[in-house]
């Protein structure tokens, strides 16, 4: 009996309340533009849980994130401004349009290899876009979509506005979270990185490749989609170049520096991506001649920021984390790795 | 009750006869050796069962009632055959217990583990998986590396990982592609007993493909000798083996008398 | 109205044969799509821009540089950049290559500023051939192109760094055994590429204007490539004329978003009749 002790670390869930308690306890410190911004960073946060489930657990490259957020922005917007149904259920409507709409780039492309996801998710990205310019008769084109900044969830109201809504979203960023989790452990979850590790030893094992590679993309999109409503709600105002290759790019920066395949990894992806703007402008406004343009810096920043994680430190930040943990519970008895990286954070 | 029927299976590959037209029966519950030299569509058949290669002509029929040949790939596990191969295909860098894990993916049922929503429910329904894995790994005997990323395992221990996961499925028929190759002669030998207690513990029928003569002599209820996708004669091993049809193919392949 | 539309497409299928072939050649190589090649393609025609403009250059002679700077810049970043990430998988290396599109635009940014520039190399007024009026920088885009199809024909069939490549495009290992050498061949693939790319980007100029998001229109060729199943060049050729022919005409009666977006209705389009491409052949995988 004592061959099957498992000697790794079970879940240590000592961090986890005071970081919650942390996160409700900041909006007492910080004043209203922050929170305007800490409440981007919780869309950021639940958009790159969105794509970890599609790239970090399924191991699918998707250009395409930009394309469902806008899709669940207008959806959103649609439902509830145009058509006048509830905030919530406009939500969950526009989750299930981008689910659905996963459906019908996801099914030719998943058949095939991986690359062509990425591929036709970017093109797909370019048709969203153009698709919102040409109706503009529902969506205002470039003009702006005005979304109400309230939200109605039947017994309570938020206005994304005041501090109420920082709440509201940072419940559900935790409720999200804790649901990738379980879903990580779960059948659907292990079937997702088996299909990661190698397909044809997960296909052997009985796993159905295309449909899981299509459930994994319709669940990134349906979370995704929901993102892109709130987004909506904060920033009030939607055009289509708000939903770019550039916001596709942005997310997938946000795994690539926090880590994919573990949930928390995008979390402190997304944070640190979300807030980059900000330090970016600080860092210009305070070191560089006014009127540098700022779109050379941003360019830059990413590209570099992008280059030099995949070198150095492709697990990210968090399996830069994990690395450093386990190193000390087995110290003095460190193996050395050699040989390939390992792309994937297999250690939770 | 014959558990694979197989009628006239034709395969090739652009112009190259792999199969030609192949027709045997298994009996249930009997292991079965498929030998021949290389190249002789011993794999190819294995992989035409798995639907990895789709053949353009014939039939498998599997318990009587099912063709093979119109099932999706992923379905052949559900249906109870699970199979190795010769080139390990394996989550190397998962550990050991992982690795079996996958296979009992056609058994998982959704209820099961999402019977409560609490964590701790949750870690037991992760029990059960982890107690069907090691139980395996009892079985095959080294439980002790249960941990282990299989990249850091030997050879002969990452083929006992890949039978492990095969195992996890509860197979009814096993396909093992050349389970001891590689292996020396005391490996051979716990492969062919532990062959022998799968078909003893879980009356599992088994399917051999291999060139260790030594080792399907000891356990092979029958033999099938396969060249150029041709079948050159089947039966009993001994008749098999002094068979001089045979004893051509196998021109200076030593059997042992 | 139609023939002119006829030939318009043909010289934007023949840039988005020639990236596509970019494409082409360092996937059937290395094994990775290079989103990056935009850009290659579009620092190469700011070269060539900067030798005409500041330092009063010879066309042809710019055009040179810029074609020998692109197979620098290819192979650059592939020492840089690729060959660090040998074994890893295709995900991380894909998205490193995205990281080299942004900076390459962030440089040439900062170096030309986001202003788009005027490029015309080729006499303006345009040529009567047949009598139907052809613009010259048309002209000797399909002129360009084809002898650049036939000289990568003879190149691959008939020398040994052809054979090479192809060897190793087709099976690694057993070239590596052989002994060529295989890092270096990765190499100059790349910086064959960037080449390819730079022709690609001096004629496309005139035609787009010159600006650091000129890449994107590069991206436009990945259904071309597509179309050729990624693993051949005649494949990708016949790809980016299709695509090229077809976008303009489309472009003459469909609505401008649906033009806009052309390259990429086509690309979903054949994803779901056609995903293996034109010209595909059966591959196995061994098990």
């Amino acid at each position: 009996m004592s061959d099957r002790m498992i000697k790794e670390d079970d879940e240590q869930k000592w961090w986890i309340a005071p970081l919650i308690l942390s996160v409700y306890f900041l909006p007492l410190i910080l004043g209203e533009y922050y929170i305007y911004l800490m409440n981007l960073v919780g869309v950021a946060i639940i958009g790159s849980v969105a794509l970890d489930i599609l790239c970090g657990f399924c191991g699918q490259l998707s250009l395409g994130h930009a394309a469902f957020i806008g899709i669940g922005a207008y959806s959103y917007g649609i439902l509830h401004m145009t058509m006048h149904i509830g905030c919530v259920l406009s939500l969950l409507l526009a989750g299930l349009v981008g689910a659905l709409v996963s459906l019908l780039i996801g099914v030719p492309s998943l058949r095939l290899k991986g690359l062509y996801l990425a591929i036709m998710s970017m093109g797909f990205v370019f048709i969203v876009d153009e698709t919102i310019r040409y109706f503009r008769g529902w969506t205002n084109g470039v003009e702006g979509f005005r979304v109400s900044r309230i939200i109605d969830l039947g017994f309570v109201e938020f206005n994304s506005g005041k501090v109420g809504f920082y709440y509201f979203i940072y419940t559900l960023v935790i409720l999200i979270v804790m649901a990738s989790r379980f879903l990580l452990d779960s059948k659907l979850g292990r079937a997702f990185t088996s299909i990661r590790d190698s397909d044809t030893a997960a296909e052997v094992s009985g796993i159905n490749l295309l449909f899981y590679k299509v459930l994994a993309f319709a669940i990134s999109s349906f979370i995704a989609s929901i993102a892109g409503g709130l987004m909506a709600i904060i920033v009030g105002t939607i055009t289509p170049e708000d939903f770019n290759i550039w916001l596709s790019i942005n997310y997938l920066v946000m795994l690539v520096v926090g880590g994919m395949g573990a949930v928390y990894g995008a979390v402190i992806g997304a944070a640190a991506i979300a807030l980059l703007p900000e330090c970016i402008t600080g860092v210009r406004d305070a070191f560089l001649p006014p009127g540098t343009n700022i779109a050379v810096l941003q360019y830059l920043i990413y590209g570099l920021i992008i280059l030099v994680f995949i070198v150095f430190e492709p697990h990210g930040i968090y399996g830069r984390w994990l690395v450093i943990k386990n190193y000390f519970k087995k110290f003095p008895f460190n193996e050395k790795r050699i040989g390939r990286v390992v792309w994937i954070l297999r250690w939770r | 009750m014959h558990i694979l029927d197989v009628e006239e299976l034709f395969i090739s590959f652009r112009g190259l006869v792999a199969l030609n037209g192949i027709n045997f029966s298994v009996e249930e519950g009997e292991i079965f050796g498929l030998i021949g030299t290389n190249g002789s569509g011993k794999s190819t058949f294995f992989n035409c069962v798995n639907r990895l290669y789709k053949p353009q002509k014939g039939r498998i029929i599997y318990k009587g009632k099912i063709n093979l040949l119109k099932q999706r790939s992923h379905r052949i596990p559900e249906l109870g055959i699970a199979r190795t191969f010769q080139n390990l295909e394996l989550f190397y860098y998962t550990k050991a217990l992982e690795n079996i894990m996958v296979g009992l993916h056609p058994r998982l049922k959704v209820r099961r583990l999402f019977k409560h929503l609490s964590p701790r429910a949750f870690n037991a329904a992760w029990e059960w998986d982890r107690n069907e894995a090691f139980r395996i790994l009892d079985f095959l005997g080294i439980t002790r590396f249960h941990g282990r990323l299989v990249s850091s395992l030997p050879y002969g221990l990452q083929k006992l990982i890949e039978l492990g996961r095969a195992l996890a499925a509860r197979p009814d028929l096993l396909l093992l592609d050349e389970p001891s190759a590689g292996m020396n002669e005391q490996e051979s030998r716990e492969i062919a007993r532990l062959i022998k207690s799968i078909r003893e513990d879980y009356g599992t029928t088994v399917l051999l493909v291999e060139h260790d003569m030594s080792l399907v002599q000891s356990i092979c209820d029958s033999l099938c000798v396969l060249d150029s996708g041709n079948i050159i004669k089947i039966g009993k091993p001994d008749e098999v083996t002094k068979d001089p049809e045979v004893l051509k193919v196998f021109l200076g392949e030593e059997t042992d008398a | 109205m139609l023939i002119d539309g006829v030939i318009n497409g043909i010289a934007l299928g023949c840039i988005y044969a020639l990236v596509a072939l970019g494409f082409v050649l360092v996937y059937k190589a290395t094994k990775v799509i290079n989103f990056a090649q935009g850009e290659i393609m579009m620092v190469c025609s700011y070269i060539c821009y900067a030798g005409i403009t500041t330092f009063h250059l010879n066309f042809i002679i710019s055009f040179f540089i810029a074609i020998v700077f692109g197979f620098v810049l290819g192979s650059f970043l592939e020492r840089l950049f690729i060959r660090p990430l040998i074994g890893y998988p295709i995900l991380p290396v894909v998205i490193a290559t995205i990281g080299i599109s942004m900076v390459l635009q962030a440089i040439v940014g900062l170096i030309w500023t986001f202003e788009p520039q005027k490029m015309d190399p080729f006499p303006v007024s345009p040529y009567q051939i047949w009598g139907i009026s052809i613009s010259p920088v048309y002209l000797w885009t399909v002129i360009i192109t084809f002898s650049l199809m036939a000289f990568f024909f003879f190149f691959f069939r008939y020398t040994l760094i052809g054979i090479n490549l192809r060897a190793i495009a087709e099976d690694l290992v057993g070239s590596m055994a052989s002994g060529i050498a295989v890092r270096k061949m990765f190499n100059f693939t790349w910086g064959l590429a960037g080449a390819t790319g730079g022709v690609a980007g001096v004629l496309l100029a005139p035609i787009v204007f010159l600006h650091p998001h000129m890449g994107a229109v590069g991206l436009r060729a990945l259904p071309a490539a597509v179309l050729g199943s990624f693993g051949s060049i005649p494949g990708a050729i016949v790809g980016g004329l299709l695509l090229g022919i077809s976008e303009t005409i489309a472009g003459l009666y469909l609505p401008k978003e649906v033009k806009d977006v052309f390259p990429w209705l086509v690309l979903f389009v054949v994803l779901l009749i056609r995903p293996e491409g034109i010209f595909y052949t059966y591959e196995q995988k061994k098990v």
